[in-house]
Formats: C-alpha cells, structure tokens, sequence
C-alpha cells in the first residue's frame, strides 16, 4: 500500500517489486521521451515527430491535468447555476474540420436560461466563441440523429464526416451523433448514406442553440493577491512546490468516506494531537499575514447583518443620485428587504468581498458540550490561539470589549474560527466554490501551504467533513454485483446537495494514503 | 448490387440505391465519402425524414458537447 496520496492514494502499489521495475522503466522512458522532446524542438518536420511521440505508451488525454481541471470547471459551474450533470461521456467531436477529444453531457436543469448561463460561463472560462446546447422538447424543431450501435470507430467516422464536409458530428460511447437544425438541415441522402453504412439507431427531437460566451467566469476567477501572499508564506517557511491535485475518483471519495464514517474520534492521539498542534501554529500565521497584508474577517452575527445592510444602503444611495433618481426611495427599497441569514449567497459573493473590500464573513464557532453542532471543548480546534487585531479596526475604535486603540495589538479566537476564515480566504479564494470538488481543490490548495505534519488535521477539517457529506453512507448505493458506487440523480436515494447531512467533526488518525 | 472499387458512382446513377445496406457496405472508403459529399452539397436537397424512437434522453434534458480549450484560455493556478 503506497504511503503517499500523492501517488495515488490507496489505488498505489507503488512498493511491490512489480512497480519498482516498473518506475525503473519508466525512467528510462522518460530518459528517451527527453530526447524526443529535444528532438521535436530541434526540427520543424512535425508530422514525423509525431508519428515518434505516438508511439509511446502515453496515458489517456482524458487523465492529464488539462482535461482534469476542465472537467471539474464544467462540474463546477453546473452546481453554481443549478445544472445537474445527469452523465459525463467521452466524445470525439469533430468540429468545423477540426477533430479533437472533447465531453458530451447530459444534463438536466429547471430551466433553459441556466443551461445556457452554464454554458456560457465555461465558453468564456475558456475563451470558446459559442457552445452547442441541444435541449430534448416534443417541439423541438431539430433533430439528434444516432447512429451506429455502440460499433462505430470514431476516427474512421469522422474521418468520413470531415472528407465528406459535414461542419460537425460527434461519436460517443461507439455511436455517431449528428445535429440537423432547421438552419443546416442534414439531407435526405445523406442521412441515407449513413443509415445504410452504420445503421440509424435514435432521433431525439431537439431544440439548438449555440450559446456565445459570457464573462461570468470573472466572478470566480483567483484572487492574484492571495496567491501571492500564499506562494510568499510557502518560500518563507521552505514548503515545498506546490503539487497538483492527484486524479481522485469516486471510489477514492466513498474510501474517504467510509474511513472517516468508521474512525474513532482520537483527540489525544499522539499523531493526531501533534498534527493538529502545527495546523494551529500554520493557521494563526497565516491568519495573521493575511491580516498584515490588510485583509480583516468579521464573525457574522446580528451586528455584522445591520453593517453590512448599512452599507447596502450607503451604495443604494450612492447609485441613486448618481443615475438621478430619489436616493431616499432607493433606500427604502433595501431596508424593505428582510435581513439575509447567510453572509454571502453563493461563493461568487464571498469572492467579491475578499477581493474588493479584502473582507470576509465567517460563521462564530460555538463550544459546549453536548449542543448539537457545536464544537466539543475537548475538540483541538476547541483551543484558542492568539491573533493579530487588523489595523483598521484600531482606526475606527474598538468594539464592546474589545482592547482600546493602543492597548492591545493581539485577541484571542477560537482556533476553528481562525481556521474557516484562513481556509475560506487562502484556499477558496483560487475560484473553488462550496461544492464537492470545490471543496476537494481548497483541501489541496490549503494542502500545498501547510508541512506534512498538518496533514492528518487538515484532512480531518476539509475533505474529511466533505467528502463524508457528499459520499457518505446516505449517498452510497451498493449495485447486485456488490460494488458500491454514488447516487445518481435517478436513484432514489439521490440527496440534492443543499440537503445532504453534514458530517461530525471528529478528529481521527487518518493513514498517510488518505490526507 | 457488386460494387466496383474503381468505379466513381454518383447520386444521379441510375442504379446507384442508396437504401441498399449490402451496397453501400461493400463501398470503399473513398467511394462512401464521396457519396456522402455529394449528398451534402445539393443546395436543393430535401432534409432528412428524422424520424425514430428516441434515446434516454428525458424530456428538458440537454445535451451539451464542450471541447477543451486549445491552451488560449486564461487558467488560474
């Protein structure tokens, strides 16, 4: 069993002597895929350089980092804008005489217009002019044509479909796929010709429509400033290069889930104690450059809902004078709004915050035993630690308790209070939203900025929590051949995501192989 | 009907029948994309008859073809 996450997690077998020949073959390979690569930046004779590269054993397209992290943007956006992702295949599409590996997904939403804000989000991510959106309606005036029975080779079939002109097709799963809209019909013949050659096995009755990019991925796009301060406390304390996040799939995410399900909760573990020691160490650092660098968090409570509300008005007022209307109506309209319970209403708002105000809201932790939700005194992150108090607020005057201007340069929080509001503004802030794969890419981010000696603690604070929520016994489904796999959204024990169970907050000795 | 592999055939043969499966089977790769590219480049063709029982997809499901980016896109770290 590998000892390391890094390769691979539990799927690693990285110790037996048949993966030490093979590592020693792979370092050969990598010896002569250097002088290939020499090679290739040596000559401009492309097509044969190629031909050199594919003949190694190079892994899928669909296992590099590139398509990793555009898959998970894709999942990403779909919860943001109430998308459910219902199946994510494979394609070979071919596209305006262009053929490349691409993603065909089925999907399901309330309506047409956050399809098409999904859609858009993640064309403008990219820089793609339009994505393709075919919706299936009984009045759809398009047509999805499928051919082939699961037989069809994709490269012979859009080989075909290229030298034949055909602007676009797709072959998923060993079946092609054409679009007829009513703009570019597919012939009669031509639908013939393939219905005799690969067989026509479906038509869905579609509605087309190319949705033009939009700029709403700009919203979640990192905050350049915390990188920095982020890679600056990494040189500072000589971490490591950060890694990129390993492939984790669903069968690493029910493994995580299953281990922290059945742990015990261990908080005087030696392992653990000492893991949970340096995080608190890491955090109260990093809380406090964050806040030398000008950031400031608020605990949200009933004050922090009439500030904010204050300055909803303030900024209601501003805009109504400045486009000529009655600035007193405009603040009645906002003060006729209920207050809101949540500090932020997606993660896109808690980004803004952070990166114009370099503020952020985080929820209060409350300690006491045996209240439900509440964070047991014996808990490690029950402790609290000793932070620096934010310039400003000296500036403006202390609060209700709080040390007189001059007084005091430091307050005591609870170390969980420090730690949802560092991992929110140093991990978060890279764009990741509240959602299973958001949270799995600030688990790592957060990762890459902590020593190893943090891990089992950090763990046991992200992904542990979220992944059991997400992938936890509720969620699970054992199929007939006894293999346990994650609800989909046509399984009856489906969970939607705003309903899903959070997890106890346990602090268990987690094996290297997970954290 | 044999087809010949040097033989060109066009849509308006008289005994080219595109309905044939055994034919159009038996046609070599260039002689079926050669078909298929004069089937697309009628401007007055009919549209095809799409018409059949449809996939899985469920009524308001969507499908969506994103391609990857060709590495112009601006990724964050």
């Amino acid at each position: 069993m590998c000892r390391d996450i890094e390769h691979g997690g539990r799927r690693c077998d990285c110790d037996t002597s048949a993966a030490r020949r093979r590592r020693r073959a792979r370092a050969k390979q990598r010896a002569a895929s250097d002088q290939v690569t020499a090679y290739i930046g040596a000559t401009p004779y492309r097509p044969e350089s190629a031909a050199v590269v594919s003949m190694s054993a190079r892994p899928s397209y669909y296992d590099s980092d590139e398509w990793i992290e555009y898959d998970d943007y894709i999942h990403d956006a779909a919860d943001r804008h109430g998308v459910t992702i219902v199946s994510a295949q494979r394609a070979d599409g071919l596209w305006l005489g262009e053929t490349e590996p691409a993603g065909a997904y089925t999907v399901r939403a309330d309506s047409t217009a956050q399809l098409h804000a999904w859609a858009a989000e993640v064309a403008g991510r990219y820089n793609q002019d339009s994505v393709m959106v075919s919706r299936a309606t009984a009045r759809g005036r398009g047509r999805l044509a499928t051919y082939g029975a699961g037989g069809v080779d994709a490269e012979a079939a859009l080989s075909t479909l290229r030298a034949a002109g055909l602007p676009g097709g797709r072959v998923v799963d060993g079946r092609l796929q054409i679009v007829s809209t009513p703009d570019a019909p597919l012939p009669g013949a031509a639908h013939a010709l393939l219905d005799a050659r690969f067989g026509h096995e479906a038509t869905d009755r579609v509605s087309t429509t190319f949705v033009t990019k939009s700029l709403d991925h700009l919203r979640h796009s990192p905050i350049k400033d915390i990188q920095r301060i982020r890679q600056l406390y990494c040189d500072h304390h000589g971490l490591p290069t950060p890694r990129p996040l390993p492939h984790l799939t669903e069968a690493d995410d029910i493994a995580a889930a299953q281990f922290y399900d059945q742990a015990a909760h261990e908080p005087t573990n030696p392992r653990v104690a000492r893991s949970y020691r340096v995080l608190r160490q890491h955090i109260t650092q990093q809380y406090n450059t964050l806040i030398d660098e000008g950031y400031h968090f608020e605990p949200w409570d009933e004050t922090a809902q009439h500030t904010a509300r204050e300055r909803e008005v303030f900024a209601a007022r501003r805009r109504a004078i400045a486009e000529g209307k009655n600035p007193n109506r405009a603040e009645a309209q906002v003060r006729r709004r209920p207050l809101p319970e949540q500090p932020y209403s997606d993660s896109a708002a808690m980004l803004a915050d952070l990166r114009k105000r370099k503020h952020l809201y985080y929820f209060r932790t409350e300690v006491s035993q045996g209240t439900e939700g509440a964070l047991p005194p014996d808990h490690p992150m029950a402790a609290t630690v000793t932070v620096h108090v934010p310039l400003q607020r000296y500036r403006s005057g202390p609060r209700k308790g709080e040390p007189k201007p001059g007084q005091e340069t430091t307050q005591h929080l609870v170390a969980n209070d420090v730690f949802r509001a560092v991992h929110d503004a140093i991990a978060h802030s890279n764009g990741f939203q509240f959602g299973p794969r958001g949270e799995r890419r600030a688990w790592w981010t957060h990762r890459n900025c902590l020593p190893s000696e943090a891990r089992v603690a950090l763990w046991n604070e992200t992904r542990a929590q979220n992944v059991w929520t997400n992938a936890g016994p509720h969620m699970q489904v054992r199929t007939a051949d006894g293999v346990t796999r994650l609800a989909t959204i046509d399984d009856p024990q489906w969970v939607p995501l705003t309903q899903r169970p959070y997890a106890e907050q346990k602090c268990v000795d987690a094996p290297s192989w997970l954290v | 009907m044999a087809v010949d592999p040097h033989r060109r055939y066009l849509l308006s043969d008289a005994d080219v029948d595109i309905r044939d499966k055994a034919f159009v089977q038996s046609l070599t790769t260039e002689q079926f994309n050669d078909l298929l590219a004069q089937s697309l480049a009628d401007p007055h063709a009919a549209p095809a008859d799409l018409d059949g029982k449809p996939t899985s997809l469920l009524e308001g499901d969507a499908v969506v073809f994103f391609t990857p980016p060709s590495g112009d896109s601006d990724s964050g770290s």
